[in-house]
């Protein structure tokens, strides 16, 4: 997973790299706030067994391998705040300090493996304690959907910036096929470990596990935030498949001879902003933009009802 | 399925100008130069060259033996054989060179292949130079000296010391799993590496817990202040720097 100097362009490389860092400053500050003495000692426990376990290559299928990418577990038993910072660590020391990912590419490396992990992972075993109750086996059931999820989507974080500033031109169906179908293999094992070692921990020292304890009133930005990015990654795989042929109505229209230019211009024409010139990007941009236009058409209209 | 990949003192304590120069230098000017390769544009000979030379200068000036040097570039085979897959596979408007066998060659792919050669392989030489010249106390020093957070740099050089002990007992570990008929088979040979990463994790936490408090109690106050040695400024390394971003502002600005 860890992607070399030059796979990806320039100013994708810069974007990825700024959202990482206002994101893991972010977490800073907040975490100067909340930091009891002790946990510092955890997460540099937590940060070195990641590092440890993202060495063990298990084999997966026939001639696959993979390794752990450990933000859900980071997530699961430090919390959303520590576990971003937890596993930023091991990114940055892997790159620095043993040449492992390209200096250039830490900023992508750092969003794929870290952010996107483990605010996957946290929206994930947050919505699954609120769905099935705060009991044991909700907690461990959680952390294997959690570990799982965290993966898939972080390989689709990869496909995303592949797709916008990838420096090779290999097809981007196949290769979010391979990459998807891959990391889904790959996150059961994930998915069994994350599961395994939070069932261990539950059992022996269950005051260290996060989301066993009660929760901040600061992880519901991070729920959100983490929902944003959740939502342009799943848009990332279903914008492919979204068809630019005309759809029923469209095309009675056009056989009939009224055409579009009469009405309304629209913003989304035909779901793609213009002056973009990347098909891919205006496409998720403009789903985007009509979800949080829905979105906010739908609270302003609760609202109202509710002065009434 | 144990660890190997990584070898942890990867620093040389080679007597080369690099290893002088400041930390905080070295970070920084490292990261100049990889960023300046990596957006460097591979059409233009003259620029592949002048970089080719600068990094080969650098690997020179540090004094690696060449035979760790290819040992450690193995990390970078993965992507080689990606690489050298690219010309079969990528292509735009069907740009055929030659054909083999009926396993077509493109242009645009062998293009492909020779940026990634180019910058992955100068990219991982940078890192590789940067590893083996700075021990990672030094790394962690010049990070703190760059304005790091200080709650990172605490976290970073727990962690970092850490990383040792637990590869150490994760070889006992494995030793006694495997005098015990340990198979190393499919997924279920997941459930006791887990089991015993976790108790690992408890193990180490509460022998973190007690480092933590001893440190507590011996006048720790949450910033770690590292011995410097003394440190000389080496003008060949700061020309190689400045040579590097020159030849890249000289391509995007003309």
């Amino acid at each position: 997973m860890h992607v070399p100097d030059g796979f990806i362009n320039a100013p994708v490389s810069a974007a990825s790299g700024l959202i990482s860092l206002a994101t893991i400053w972010a977490y800073i500050r907040n975490a100067k706030n909340l930091v009891a003495d002790r946990l510092i000692a955890l997460t540099g426990m937590m940060s070195a067994l990641i590092f440890v376990l993202q060495m063990i290559n298990f084999p997966i299928a026939a001639g696959t391998s993979g390794h752990l990418l450990g933000g859900a577990l980071a997530v699961v038993v430090l919390g959303p705040s520590l576990g971003i910072i937890c596993i930023s660590i091991v990114v940055v020391i892997q790159s620095l300090l043993f040449a492992d990912g390209g200096l250039s590419a830490l900023g992508v490396n750092l969003l794929n493996m870290a952010v996107v992990t483990s605010l996957i992972g946290w929206i994930t075993i947050s919505t699954w304690k609120k769905l099935f109750g705060e009991s044991y086996s909700s907690t461990i059931s959680g952390s294997f959907i959690a570990g799982l999820l965290s993966v898939v989507f972080s390989s689709i974080a990869f496909v995303l910036e592949y797709s916008l500033g990838g420096t090779v031109a290999v097809p981007l169906g196949s290769v979010l096929i391979a990459m998807v179908s891959s990391h889904l293999l790959i996150g059961i094992g994930e998915g069994i470990i994350t599961a395994l070692i939070v069932s261990l921990l539950l059992r022996v020292r269950s005051d260290l596990v996060y989301v066993n304890k009660n929760t901040d009133k600061s992880n519901k930005v991070t729920s959100f935030y983490g929902l944003f990015i959740l939502l342009i990654l799943v848009l990332t795989l279903i914008t492919p498949y979204a068809s630019s042929s005309p759809d029923g109505l469209e095309s009675v229209a056009e056989s009939f001879g009224f055409n579009e230019d009469t009405g309304v211009v629209l913003f989304l024409e035909d779901y793609g902003i213009e002056n973009i010139n990347n098909n891919f990007l205006s496409t998720v941009l403009s789903a985007v933009l009509g979800i949080v236009v829905i979105v906010g058409l739908f609270n302003i209209f609760i609202k109202v009802k509710n002065r009434n | 399925m144990y660890p190997t990949s990584h070898e942890h003192h990867l620093s040389l304590h080679k007597n080369s100008q690099l290893n002088d120069v400041k930390p905080q230098h070295k970070v920084l000017g490292c990261f100049l130069i990889v960023l300046s390769v990596a957006f460097s544009n591979v059409q233009n000979i003259f620029q592949i060259l002048s970089h080719i030379v600068i990094v080969m200068y650098i690997l020179y000036l540090s004094k690696i033996p060449l035979k760790t040097y290819l040992k450690r570039l193995t990390l970078d085979i993965p992507f080689i054989l990606f690489a050298l897959f690219l010309p079969f596979l990528s292509s735009e408007n069907n740009d055929k060179v030659f054909e083999i066998f009926s396993l077509n060659i493109y242009q645009t792919g062998l293009n492909d292949m020779l940026t990634i050669l180019f910058k992955a392989t100068l990219g991982l030489t940078i890192g590789i130079v940067l590893t083996a010249v700075t021990s990672s106390m030094e790394i962690i020093y010049g990070l703190q000296k760059l304005k790091v957070p200080n709650i990172l740099i605490a976290i970073m050089s727990f962690t970092i010391r850490y990383i040792d002990v637990f590869i150490d007992e994760f070889k006992r570990v494995r030793i006694s799993m495997k005098s015990r008929g340990y198979l190393e088979k499919g997924l279920k040979s997941l459930i006791p590496i887990a089991f015993a990463s976790g108790a690992m994790l408890i193990r180490g936490y509460e022998r973190g817990e007690r480092v933590y408090l001893s440190m507590i109690s011996r006048g720790f106050q949450g910033t770690i202040e590292f011995k410097s040695r003394s440190y000389k400024t080496s003008y060949k390394f700061s020309l190689c720097v400045v040579s590097s971003l020159v030849i890249l502002g000289i391509d995007k600005l003309l």
